[in-house]
């Protein structure tokens, strides 16, 4: 749709902050992946890996920010350009987000010895692989600028916020049945807390997504 | 490891601090509940070539329709309409050729003194139409007034300059009113403190910046209403230029302003409504941070993001 530059740098560089910004998002999924399989497995050395792995994405968040700063002062940026930066640096920050609430289940697994609650647990893995789809998705949404997609995406939020009250039931059910329980159910409910926040940032990927083609900012509002 | 973590973490907000958000989103809830699916905006496509966006105005300074103007063969302007509305500034912007300132110049009929130039169709400037017989193209173009790309004073003095306006159109019944319209058309133009010691000296002698707001000084002298720029800035180094585009957003309070700028940074930073021309047609026409921001034709955002040709 849209032509190339009659500067091809500049086009070079859209490309560049984009593919960045794709990496990114797809070093999360990886990152989210392993937390849930730490966390399962009880993998203290792969949390160790997810959390020493965290610094390659903030890494790559720099790299975008400095990008896209670059272009916005030297190439003064209009319309579509203009709203592909501006949204690229919103999407690297939630996909920072997001890679440090993996970094956090991991952390968790690290500090945790208490024994695993098998119902709550499978909960937790039920919202990451959610949000893992969601993720993969709404990659897909950004690199194709596909809003149909997005919007569906964005949808899906609502079955991690499903799994996540349903979590919280059971977790408070645990802790009345049995104060033994505390300590492993209040670390479940910062795991799956993390989990519904990181459903919330894929949220406001898509959200941008729709920004760059419609020029629609979204703050919370729903998409339509 | 707690301790390695939130130190790789500083570009994040610390851990817990998401906990604070949970209140937030609750509220959230039950607006985020309601979506439904969206249709995608399309762009209008390059083969189309009607205007896109609003070309009428409530209430317009002028009002344009149907405009067509051929220069023998070549048809210049392709069945333009756009309303000019009162104190605003217009900007028009395009393509070398696109046609941006023979409309700027049907507006003042400037193109009369082009052989093989016609024009039809309907410029209305207070009920009456400007191409009309009877009108006497003199007051229009006090009425309507022109600063051009580059700055032209007459070779006489700054303050012959500004009188000798008024005095052919018989503005001031004295020397005293014609002292007075010299420096209040210098004070809008922003130029009297630089010169009002040395309003004898010639007008050529100013820098590039001081002679183009002298020009504007004489345009404002003979009470416009409408002024047409094409190209202020043109052959103004960046300080002059601020200058101008400073003086031209406090022209608005009192006087209409249609600008052609090859500078898309100075229709962003000047006007309120931007138009984009291209090959004749008026392709699309909006408030300007729609233009800017998000265009609705695929020829302006080509145009304006750099992709044209």
């Amino acid at each position: 749709m849209a032509k190339e530059h009659t500067v091809k740098a500049f086009s070079q560089e859209l490309d560049l902050l984009k593919s960045k910004v794709l990496e990114m998002g797809a070093e999360c999924e990886g990152q989210l992946t392993r937390a849930v399989d730490a966390l399962v497995e009880r993998d203290t050395k792969l949390a160790k890996e997810i959390i020493i792995g965290d610094t390659k994405i903030n890494q790559l968040q720099s790299e975008v920010d400095d990008l896209a700063v670059r272009m916005l002062a030297l190439r003064q940026p209009m319309a579509l350009d203009l709203r592909n930066i501006l949204a690229a640096q919103k999407i690297a920050a939630d996909f920072e987000r997001i890679a440090d609430y993996a970094a956090n289940i991991a952390k968790d697994v690290v500090d945790s010895t208490d024994l695993l609650l098998e119902s709550p647990v499978k909960s937790i893995v039920q919202m990451a692989e959610t949000a893992r789809q969601m993720l993969g998705d709404v990659l897909d949404a950004y690199q194709e600028l596909d809003v149909k997609k997005a919007v569906e995406v964005w949808h899906r939020d609502e079955e991690i916020d499903k799994t996540y009250f349903g979590l919280l039931t059971k977790l408070r059910t645990l802790m009345i049945e049995d104060s033994k329980n505390i300590n492993a159910s209040t670390r479940l409910l910062f795991v799956g807390r993390c989990c519904e926040r990181i459903g919330d940032h894929i949220t406001n990927v898509a959200e941008n997504v729709d920004f760059i083609v419609s020029g629609k900012m979204h703050h919370g509002i729903p998409m339509a | 490891m707690a301790f390695v973590l939130r130190h790789q973490e500083n570009r994040g907000a610390p851990i817990d601090e998401g906990e604070r958000d949970i209140a937030k989103d609750l509220q959230q809830e039950d607006v985020q509940s309601e979506i439904t699916s969206q249709d995608s905006p399309i762009l209008v496509s390059r083969e189309h070539r009607q205007t896109v966006g609003e070309a009428s105005v409530e209430n317009p300074r002028m009002l344009c329709r149907d405009v067509n103007v051929y220069y023998g063969d070549n048809h210049a302007i392709k069945n333009v309409s756009l309303d000019i509305g009162r104190n605003e500034v217009i900007a028009m912007i395009g393509p070398s050729g696109c046609g941006k300132s023979t409309f700027l110049r049907c507006l003042n009929r400037m193109n009369d003194t082009i052989e093989g130039c016609r024009v039809s169709g309907e410029i209305i400037l207070d009920g009456t139409n400007i191409y009309d017989e009877k009108v006497d193209v003199v007051p229009l173009r006090a009425q309507v007034g022109m600063v051009f790309q580059k700055p032209n004073p007459f070779p006489k003095s700054i303050y012959d300059n500004i009188a000798y306006g008024p005095k052919i159109h018989g503005l001031a019944e004295s020397k005293a009113g014609l002292d007075e319209i010299v420096e209040i058309s210098l004070k809008k133009a922003g130029l009297w403190n630089e010169i009002k010691d040395r309003l004898d000296q010639p007008g050529t002698g100013l820098s590039g910046g001081q002679q183009q707001r002298l020009c504007i000084a004489r345009t404002i002298a003979v009470n416009p209403e409408v002024i047409l720029m094409d190209e202020p800035c043109s052959a103004l180094d960046p300080i002059a230029t601020a200058v101008i585009e400073d003086l031209i957003d406090e022209l608005r309070q009192q006087y209409t302003i249609v600008i052609v700028t090859h500078s898309m940074q100075q229709a962003s930073r000047v006007s309120q409504r931007t138009a984009y021309f291209h090959l004749g047609d008026l392709i699309e026409i909006g408030p300007t941070e729609v233009i800017f921001t998000n265009p609705r034709h695929e020829l302006t955002q080509d145009y304006i993001t750099g992709r044209f040709g």
